[in-house]
């Protein structure tokens, strides 16, 4: 019984907590008579998502593609940033205030000026999405890679490391953590900048039609069940890449990270 | 590049035995101060000779870490010369060991990689360089912790592991920065009979800091005691208790004897304050 998953408190209490509040939710719609058009039941939702399966399918394709890629351009952009901010005070100094720039003015805004440069489809919501997710990375990277031991640079200028030697074996793995909540906090808003660009730039016909998309019809057309079961395919791809990063986070530190080292 | 010895103008073959007159390290008129700040320290003249074990010892804020670091290279002397092996320090870089005051590992590497990274920075390859690492931490007495990382190691043994990274390079001169400071007093022995074990069969010259009388008199052929505001050289005492010296030294007369004067010069350098 000892390696049995179901007896692990982290498997069994999220399922019990679970069937707890599809009990409250089911108690609500008879008991109290919540109409479907505000809460559709919990079977209600599974028929509208098998029905829907096409639109839903496709969507979350597109979505994914989305997110996959603004996600990972940004991660590759932002690294390269910080490395730049870091690497002298001139880069940090000069630069960094148009990086805040970029973060302080709101993407909503923005949207217009962005479908205007890359047009109405995939490429703008790619765009959408990298802006979204860019900064945390940036900020967190440049953070971790600026506040690097004092005594450890001392040891690399003692065996006159080059600016190069330095970044590579000293200032990127002691940013690394640092770099990783930066992923973190990115991947979460991943799926929010792709719906969010959906919704805005957007294609609506058919396969090319993204979650967003799908959930702005669904609205219109008053199919409520379907709009739930959009919302959990969306949340899908949140758990997705959160999940991933945490993967990825526990690859890279659980051997010596204090993260991972004083017990949970 | 390790072992190419470092060139003499005056001799071919270095002599490692601490009488002959050729200064390894040698500081002309120092003085060292940040910026506008107060004179740190005034006028050092102060040589090492080939095979020496000098201790730095003096109250706190007096520039015995300071002057480390300036031996170092790590800053640079407002006015005099420092040098080292008939070079400037810059030129000695590749032949100096650094032990700083923790550890100072870097957590993401095991113990093994740590050792090695100084091999790395000067470019030797990666068998090579893992090869040695693991020959010195058999001699620091942990090649079955070449796999760990830092954290899972006891103070004294990263200090070790630190001992064997700075040793990793092959430095004839070995600097020592209050190394041993944070450990528990037995500790704090075992690991100077270990270092002085070390020197006999490496037979690099060192510098260290200190704030242990004892310590400072059972590793070292001449105890420098710095008085503080501005750091001077208060007094060079030699201590000429033979080497190989073991824990059984610490008992003697003539050890007691050196303690007692050195807290006696210390004593003076802080009532002068």
């Amino acid at each position: 019984m000892k390696n049995n998953p179901l007896t692990k408190s982290s498997t069994y209490l999220p399922i019990l907590v679970g069937l707890v509040f599809v009990g409250i939710w089911y108690g609500a719609i008879y008991l109290i008579g919540i109409p479907e058009y505000q809460l559709p039941a919990p079977h209600r939702i599974l028929e509208a998502g098998f029905a829907e399966r096409n639109a839903l399918w496709s969507g979350l394709r597109q979505t994914t593609m989305a997110c996959v890629t603004g996600f990972s351009v940004s991660v590759i952009g932002g690294l390269l940033m910080a490395v730049l901010l870091a690497s002298s005070r001139w880069a940090y100094e000069g630069i960094y205030p148009f990086v805040l720039m970029l973060k302080m003015t709101p993407v909503i805004v923005l949207a217009p000026i962005i479908i205007l440069w890359f047009g109405q489809g995939i490429n703008s919501i790619t765009v959408i999405t990298f802006l979204i997710c860019f900064f945390p990375i940036v900020a967190n990277t440049v953070m971790g890679l600026r506040s690097v031991d004092r005594n450890l640079l001392e040891l690399f200028s003692v065996y006159s490391a080059t600016n190069r030697q330095e970044m590579l074996y000293l200032r990127l793995p002691a940013a690394l953590p640092y770099f990783l909540t930066g992923l973190k906090i990115a991947a979460a808003l991943t799926p929010i900048g792709a719906l969010y660009g959906d919704t805005v730039a957007g294609m609506g016909s058919g396969a090319e039609a993204g979650l967003g998309f799908v959930v702005v019809i669904f609205s219109s057309q008053l199919k409520i069940p379907a709009l739930f079961a959009a919302a959990f395919t969306a949340c899908a791809i949140g758990f997705l890449f959160v999940g991933i990063v945490n993967w990825l986070s526990w690859a890279f530190l659980h051997k010596w990270h204090d993260s991972y080292l004083n017990g949970h | 590049m390790n072992s190419q010895p470092i060139h003499f103008p005056e001799q071919n073959t270095p002599d490692l035995t601490p009488d002959k007159h050729l200064p390894l390290v040698e500081m002309q008129s120092v003085c060292k101060s940040f910026g506008d700040g107060p004179v740190v320290l005034q006028d050092i003249n102060l040589s090492i000779n080939r095979g020496d074990f000098v201790a730095l010892i003096g109250p706190s804020g007096c520039g015995k870490s300071t002057l480390l670091k300036l031996t170092a290279n790590l800053l640079d002397a407002s006015s005099g010369t420092i040098h080292v092996g008939g070079g400037d320090a810059v030129d000695a870089r590749e032949k100096l060991g650094f032990v700083f005051q923790d550890a100072n590992l870097m957590p993401w590497l095991n113990i093994r990689n740590n050792v090695a990274m100084p091999l790395k920075l000067m470019g030797l390859e990666a068998g090579k360089r893992h090869k040695k690492a693991m020959q010195m931490l058999e001699m620091v007495g942990l090649g079955q912790a070449a796999e760990l990382y830092p954290r899972e190691l006891s103070g004294g043994m990263r200090m070790r592991v630190s001992i064997a990274r700075a040793l990793a390079t092959d430095p004839e001169l070995l600097l020592l920065d209050e190394p041993f400071g944070a450990l528990d007093e037995m500790t704090r022995d075992d690991l100077n009979e270990e270092l002085l074990k070390l020197k006999e069969e490496q037979k690099w010259t060192g510098i260290f800091v200190t704030h242990s009388v004892v310590e400072s008199v059972f590793l070292s052929s001449k105890v420098v005691v710095l008085s503080a505001n501005p750091g001077r050289i208060h007094r060079i005492i030699p201590v000429d208790i033979p080497y190989p010296r073991t824990a059984e030294v610490r008992s003697s007369q003539i050890f007691q004897d050196k303690v007692l004067e050195v807290t006696r010069a210390l004593h003076s350098v802080r009532k002068a304050v």
